[in-house]
């Protein structure tokens, strides 16, 4: 940790190491006087205590205090565990120390992770927008940048007229569609709309280089870029920018990346806004607190960006397949800053289905490792400690794969092949490990309670692991290894099914498990000398399965219904039957590109198929859509909108996406984080996941044994 | 051949019936236990060999030797071939051939030749066996082939005194007799009413005369005026200048008085002082002072005892017999080395031995060396582990860590080589000399991470070790305190106390000092030695507050801890209450005769031990003091309280409890720790409070840094 800048410069060098000395004796002490069963269970037992009054402490300063007893609870374990446990000795195998080796890796791969975790969270900045000058001269010019490779115009349309709309003095915007694909329908479409379209002769280095060709023929001070399905409401500039003019040294204003529909996990275990979903936590919590140490990184999209920064270090950078994050990374090094605001001020589709989710994690996963090779944060020239730190947490924390696969099978080295993994005896490992994870489960429900529940983050990772194992890994040992995948968006799971593939290493793992389970059982019942070693790795195995069962789960398909996603919103409305003077108003249920919800005055009567028309927020907008009734009644009015000109699709996406606070509140609408009641969720989804995979493996056996009833089978879940 | 080496006898008491014979004659009957041979002799294989020492008095010669054996063989032997041989100094003295009706047990008395004793003599049996009919085959080792000789068995000597003029150049024998098995008796005679720099001088010659004895433990009976019969220390005021005589006792024409005697008291000190130091010139009867001034004082653990610890130390010359050995039942091969007392070891291990062997193949491949520490055993190695045909010529290495439980104040390493027959090949010849083994005098022990503390109180460290005196062989450290007036029996305590702790140092214990009771106060700032009547009014206040043990002309009581304080020994593995609890039925049984062994922290310095020699009037405080020499009594000796009674010895762990030495600060934190294990989750969270405090404020500062300057 970097010592935080001395204002008064009170504290001279010797103060600190005083200081240091101070704090680094006594939790010295703490970590590595080894106690007999009974004194570090009774430890245990209070630390536990004083950690769950400790959470409900309102105060920042008493989150550090917990995050410090946490890490000493964990420091305490693992040196315990190094100097105590090792299965080392004449009556130890090679196995068994292999086995061991390979869990303290993980362990020490998680403790890290942890310490890091704690350091990048410590204090999220919640920085504030700063306003604009009044003159509207001295704002700078900005070019929008919006990439697109092979995304049909239909997803591109919206970004495009939302850009457009974009509160900023026209003659210092201009909206730029880079069009890798090269397509005539865009062509036609920006010239009708009156953006630029720009393309280039090759495709080399896809996204960074379509970004960096583009860089070439404009001339704007700032670039905003988004994804092509990112559509931005129109106060983005307002709130970023005012930024970027206030301190000269800041290359990026970052935001949010929000997304309006349900991410696999969320469609196929049902959580849609119930549970924070899998990006939640970063752009929630990790970049506000990345923010803090001046490490907040580029994303992608959503974000703004300084040309002469960008120019300095020769643009996005291509080397890797997350040029974002390598992109930032540079600036940093060349002592640029960044800011994040953490107001969602665009939104977009989330991935559709496993299967593409799981390709742009790998893609992630693989980019992180590749900058972790070519410009680790920690060697890199330039960089604050603070901001190693998070870089090197943002990159460490994609090696997941291979910890978490030795997590899922560590119990089973005992209870399977009779390795001891860990040799202590079981009541001592529980005494020392108990304090240890549940107090990092604690501190971390208080931490991140609001961006992502407890338990949550095993699920995630437990679904991903064996994917980004490989790449990973591939990309470690050499950056070049292993190829690029794009993320497929705007398909549609139009069927439920139990995608197999996605599932087939998590059978293995479940039958494993289950395999384990079973034996452990048996192995508790016959074996009382190891008795407590014996239903402490039966314990294990079961969450596991819980776990696991979970992957199951959201590896189990579910049908999407609608083509397109209707966003729950109320906007105040105009209807009226088509061409009639009286107006009613109302207010919206829910909105689509497709159709409208709203409620149904009294006073009017309507059939279904009737034309009607409407007008959203007629405070800003006076194009009306035309459209017809769909269903009408219980005080509802569904609405098919019909053919719209430009003018009328501009209107609808305005009023949709456009809002200044059209995302606002949906971080505010979720339930905060209750351990307990998540790990009761989690449990849930694990056994429903393991009953899902049992029915369809039973329809398997039977196919396999009688291929008569082929095909009636093949789909678990129909 | 076996060889029944002195170490072995040395530790046992002998206790000689002696009966008188004619004038100046003594018969002395010695049985092999007596001699130190624990168990019955056992002769194995073809040709079993096994030997005794025996070793006498410079000043006496043997006129009549007669051996009583109690022998038993196997039955089942080829009696035309077999025979036991005993021979002297391998002088055959006594062959026969065995019989089969004597097999179950036969007395045989043997008289032996008195000129072939000398003062160290060998004593060897050698037994030449064969089962085997013509033309079969022979297993030189078969079990068949055995014979017993009991240590029951019986050694009759008369001895004369020869009458030697009266020499020092024997020094220390006559005083001294190394031949001596026993706990050595040497009475010293001081003047009426002895000031204490003369009990001081008596002091400085009794570690000599302690360290000379060594194991044999030594008691010094102490009388004011006349001289006893026997041998004697004497100490008289007179002359002109120091000097050092030997002369006939007057009472008694066998004995022989050692006269110390000097024109005042510091000369009799520097007299002693140049007696342990050696800085005399004995010529015939009589000697004096060459140099008076000391060497300057000895660093801790200098003495010749105690191997430097920060290296590894080679084991040549701990060696006790010989390092080479043969045959197919060899003897061991044994090192003894002490440690001090205070080796506090940090770390898991306790040493690492380093061992390099040769050993000869003709055995069996599963032939074996084993080590063994204390009679644990170490490790092993086969002979010929590998299996690759390696030179003979080359030695191996067995390299054993020794955990740091095994280790003690005394140590006895022991290598054993197994030589197995080769039993593939029948019939074939063999030759059990072609097996042989030893240890190369470069084999070594490294004492592994460790420091010097102890914690106190711990009277077994004093019965095992003289500590905390001995840290210091000069005893610059130490100081006996005394009654301004003591008695006999309290002088000669402080003496046996002072013989047993110069066992230990093997040293001059040039600068120990005596002072009164009276004069101890803050001002003395050494290890003390209490020895005191009972009564609160011989001691300062301060010191008969600090022991647990509050000792009255005719009772005891035992100041018992606080709840806190047994709360806190549990934690530190002292069950205090259950101590109190035995210490003070026994306190109730003893009656009137009670004797103590107190030992605490100096109420006045940190760190400094005393220990408190305390009697009631119907006690001797001989008796406790005996009680450290004594192997029987002395092994329940330990704690912080020893009550002595007629009855029995017994030690307790009680009294508060303080360290001796310095601990790396690492691991005086951890052991403050584990000592206070309660304090750890408010530590902890102490720790977390602080910093969190510290913390906030910082980052709250940095955070107001990082935001937008508005206005800017």
């Amino acid at each position: 940790m970097p010592a935080p800048r001395d204002g008064g410069g009170r504290l001279t060098g010797v103060g600190w190491l005083l200081l240091a000395v101070l704090f680094a004796v006594p939790a010295y002490v703490v970590v590595v006087t080894p106690f007999a069963l009974e004194w570090q269970a009774l430890c245990a037992v209070v630390m536990i205590g004083a950690a769950l009054l400790m959470r409900h402490a309102k105060s920042r300063q008493m989150l550090i205090a917990l995050m410090v007893v946490s890490l000493l609870a964990s420091s305490r374990y693992l040196y315990w565990r190094l100097t105590q446990t090792l299965p080392i000795g004449p009556q130890f195998d090679g196995w068994d120390l292999f086995l061991a080796s390979g869990l303290v890796f993980a362990e020490l791969y998680a403790y890290v992770i942890l310490l890091f975790g704690f350091v990048q969270t410590a204090w999220p900045l919640g920085r504030k927008p700063v306003p604009l000058p009044e003159d509207e001269s001295s704002w700078p010019t900005v070019d929008v940048f919006i990439p697109t490779y092979n995304e049909p115009l239909k997803v591109v349309r919206p970004t495009v007229l939302a850009a457009l709309a974009l509160d900023w003095p026209r003659d210092k915007l201009r909206i730029h569609v880079l069009d890798d694909g090269r397509r005539e329908e865009f062509r036609t479409f920006c010239e009708t709309v009156g953006v630029v379209h720009v393309t280039r002769a090759d495709n080399k280095h896809a996204k960074a280089g379509n970004i960096n060709a583009a860089l070439k023929k404009t001339h704007g001070e700032l670039i905003a870029i988004f994804d092509c399905d990112h559509i931005p409401t129109r106060s983005f500039l307002q709130f970023t920018v005012g930024t970027m003019m206030a301190d000269p040294t800041v290359s990026l204003v970052q935001t949010p990346h929000h997304f309006f529909s349900p991410d696999p996990f969320e469609r196929n275990l049902n959580t849609f806004r119930k549970v924070p979903n899998e990006g939640e936590l970063f752009y929630g919590l990790i970049q506000d607190g990345n923010d803090f140490w001046d490490a907040s990184f580029f994303c992608g999209s959503c974000a703004v960006l300084r040309r002469t920064a960008l120019e300095q270090i020769g643009g996005i950078a291509t080397e890797t397949v997350t040029e974002d994050a390598h992109t930032s990374l540079r600036m940093h090094a060349r002592g640029w800053t960044s800011a994040y605001i953490n107001i969602p001020q665009a939104a977009g589709l989330a991935t559709e289905s496993l299967s593409a989710h799981v390709g742009q994690r790998i893609r992630w996963a693989r980019g992180m490792a590749q900058i972790f090779r070519v410009d680790n944060p920690f060697l890199m020239k330039g960089l604050k400690a603070g901001q190693r730190i998070c870089y090197a947490n943002a990159m460490m924390h994609f090696f997941y794969g291979l910890p978490r696969l030795i997590f899922l099978t560590s119990p089973l080295g005992y209870l399977l092949l009779g390795a001891d993994i860990i040799a202590a005896q079981g009541w001592m490992v529980l005494a020392y490990a108990a304090p240890h994870v549940l107090l990092a489960t604690i501190t971390n429900s208080r931490v991140q309670g609001r961006f992502r529940h407890s338990f949550w983050s095993e699920a995630y990772e437990t679904v991903l692991a064996l994917f980004i194992l490989w790449p990973t890994l591939l990309a470690f040992i050499n950056p070049r290894l292993g190829k690029f995948n794009v993320t497929a968006k705007g398909g549609i799971v139009n069927r439920d099914y139990f995608d197999k593939d996605i599932a087939r290493p998590y059978y293995f793992l479940f039958l494993l498990n289950a395999l384990g389970f079973a034996v452990g059982l048996v192995r508790f019942f016959t074996d009382a000398e190891h008795a407590d070693t014996v239903l402490l790795n039966v314990g294990w195995t079961f969450y596991n399965l819980l776990i696991i069962g979970c992957a199951l789960a959201v590896a189990s398909e579910r049908r999407q219904v609608r083509h397109s996603v209707r966003v729950r919103v109320r906007l105040p409305a105009l209807l009226r039957r088509r061409g009639a003077q009286q107006t009613f108003e109302v207010s919206t249920l829910d909105v689509s590109d497709r159709g409208i919800a709203l409620d149904l005055p009294e006073a009017l009567n309507v059939e279904p198929g009737e034309p009607v028309q409407v007008v959203l927020i007629p405070q800003r907008s006076d194009v009306w859509l035309d459209g017809s009734v769909r269903r009408a009644g219980h005080g509802m009015l569904a609405m098919e909108i019909g053919e719209m000109n430009i003018e009328q699709e501009s209107a609808l996406v305005n009023a949709l996406y456009g809002r200044a606070d059209a995302w606002l509140q949906w971080r505010d609408m979720r339930a905060v984080d209750r351990p307990l009641l998540a790990l009761r969720e989690v449990a849930r989804f694990g056994l429903l996941g393991g009953f899902k995979f049992t029915r369809w493996l039973g329809g398997e056996i039977v196919r396999l044994v009688s291929p008569r009833r082929q095909g009636t089978a093949t789909q678990g879940d129909g | 051949m076996r060889t029944l080496c002195a170490g072995l006898l040395l530790a046992a008491g002998a206790q000689a019936a002696i009966a008188q014979g004619p004038a100046g004659e003594r018969e002395v009957e010695l049985r092999f236990e007596d001699l130190g041979v624990d168990y019955p002799i056992r002769l194995r294989t073809v040709f079993g060999q096994a030997s005794l020492p025996l070793d006498l008095r410079a000043n006496e010669i043997v006129t009549r030797a007669e051996l009583e054996l109690r022998i038993a063989h196997s039955p089942s032997l080829r009696f035309d071939l077999s025979h036991l041989s005993v021979a002297v100094n391998d002088q055959i003295i006594w062959t026969r051939p065995l019989e089969a009706a004597d097999a179950s047990g036969k007395v045989v008395t043997i008289s032996l030749d008195p000129l072939l004793l000398v003062s160290r003599n060998q004593i060897r049996f050698d037994f030449v066996a064969h089962y085997a009919k013509e033309g079969e085959c022979e297993d030189p080792t078969h079990s068949t082939l055995w014979a017993d000789i009991s240590n029951d068995s019986v050694l009759r000597l008369s001895l004369r005194t020869l009458d030697l003029p009266p020499t020092l150049e024997k020094m220390p024998a006559p005083w001294f007799d190394a031949a001596e098995r026993g706990r050595l008796r040497l009475p010293f005679v001081l003047p009426g009413d002895p000031g204490l720099e003369t009990v001081r001088a008596a002091g400085i010659v009794a570690a000599w005369f302690g360290a000379q004895a060594d194991y044999r433990g030594a008691d010094f009976p102490v009388q004011f005026g006349a001289a006893p019969a026997g041998h004697a220390v004497l100490f008289q005021l007179g002359g002109t200048e120091p000097a050092l005589r030997a002369i006939r006792n007057p009472g008694d024409a066998d004995g022989r008085l050692l006269v110390f005697s000097a024109p005042d008291e510091a000369g009799l000190v520097q007299l002693a002082q140049g007696f342990a130091l050696g800085h005399v010139l004995m010529r015939g009867d009589s000697a004096r002072l060459t140099r008076i001034e000391l060497p300057p004082p000895q660093a801790a653990w200098a003495s010749r005892r105690w191997p430097a610890l920060d290296r590894p130390f080679a084991l040549e010359p701990y060696l006790l017999g010989p390092s080479t050995v043969a045959g197919l039942a060899p003897g061991p091969i044994v090192y003894e080395f002490a440690l001090p007392p205070d080796v506090f070891f940090l770390g898991r291990s306790g040493a690492f031995v380093d061992l390099d062997y040769r050993a000869s193949r003709a055995g069996n491949p599963k032939s074996s060396l084993n080590l063994l520490l204390n009679g644990q055993y170490l490790g092993s190695t086969l002979l010929d582990a590998g299996g690759e045909r390696r030179a003979e010529t080359e030695s191996r290495a067995l390299d054993v860590e020794v955990p740091p439980q095994l280790l003690r104040g005394n140590n006895r390493l022991v290598a054993q080589f197994e030589f197995l027959r080769d039993t593939s090949k029948a019939c074939e010849d063999f030759r059990a000399a072609t097996l042989q083994g030893g240890i190369d005098p470069r084999s070594a022990l490294k004492i592994a991470r460790h420091a010097h503390f102890a914690e106190m109180p711990a009277l077994e460290k004093l019965v095992n070790g003289g500590f905390p005196y001995s840290k210091f062989a000069d005893l610059s450290q130490t100081a006996l305190a005394l009654p301004e007036n003591p008695t006999e029996a309290e002088v000669s305590a402080a003496l046996i106390v002072l013989g047993h702790i110069g066992r230990w140092t093997q040293d001059a214990a040039t600068r120990v000092e005596v002072l009164p009771l009276s004069v101890l106060d803050e001002a003395v700032d050494r290890d003390l030695v209490l020895i005191a009547p009972a009564g609160a009014a011989t001691l300062p206040p301060a010191l008969d507050e600090a022991g647990v043990l509050k000792l009255h002309a005719d009772g005891a009581e035992l100041r018992t801890a606080s709840s806190l304080a047994a709360l806190q020994g549990r934690i530190e593995g002292r069950l205090l209450r259950d101590a109190e609890r035995v210490a003070a039925r026994v306190l109730v049984q003893s009656g009137g005769a009670l004797g103590s062994l107190q030992q605490f922290e100096s109420p006045w310095q940190r760190g400094r031990s005393i220990v408190a020699l305390r009697t009631t009037a119907a006690a001797d405080p001989r008796d406790v003091a005996l009680a450290l020499t004594d192997p029987g009594r002395n092994q329940y000796i330990e704690g912080g309280l020893v009550l002595v009674t007629p009855q029995q010895v017994s030690g307790y762990r009680v009294g508060d409890s303080y360290g001796v030495g310095r601990l790396p600060w690492w691991y005086a934190l951890t052991r403050w720790m584990r000592h206070h294990p309660y304090l750890l989750v408010p530590l902890a969270l102490a720790i977390a409070l602080l910093f969190a405090a510290i913390a906030s404020r910082l980052l709250r500062r940095h955070a107001a840094g990082r935001q937008p300057k508005t206005g800017a």
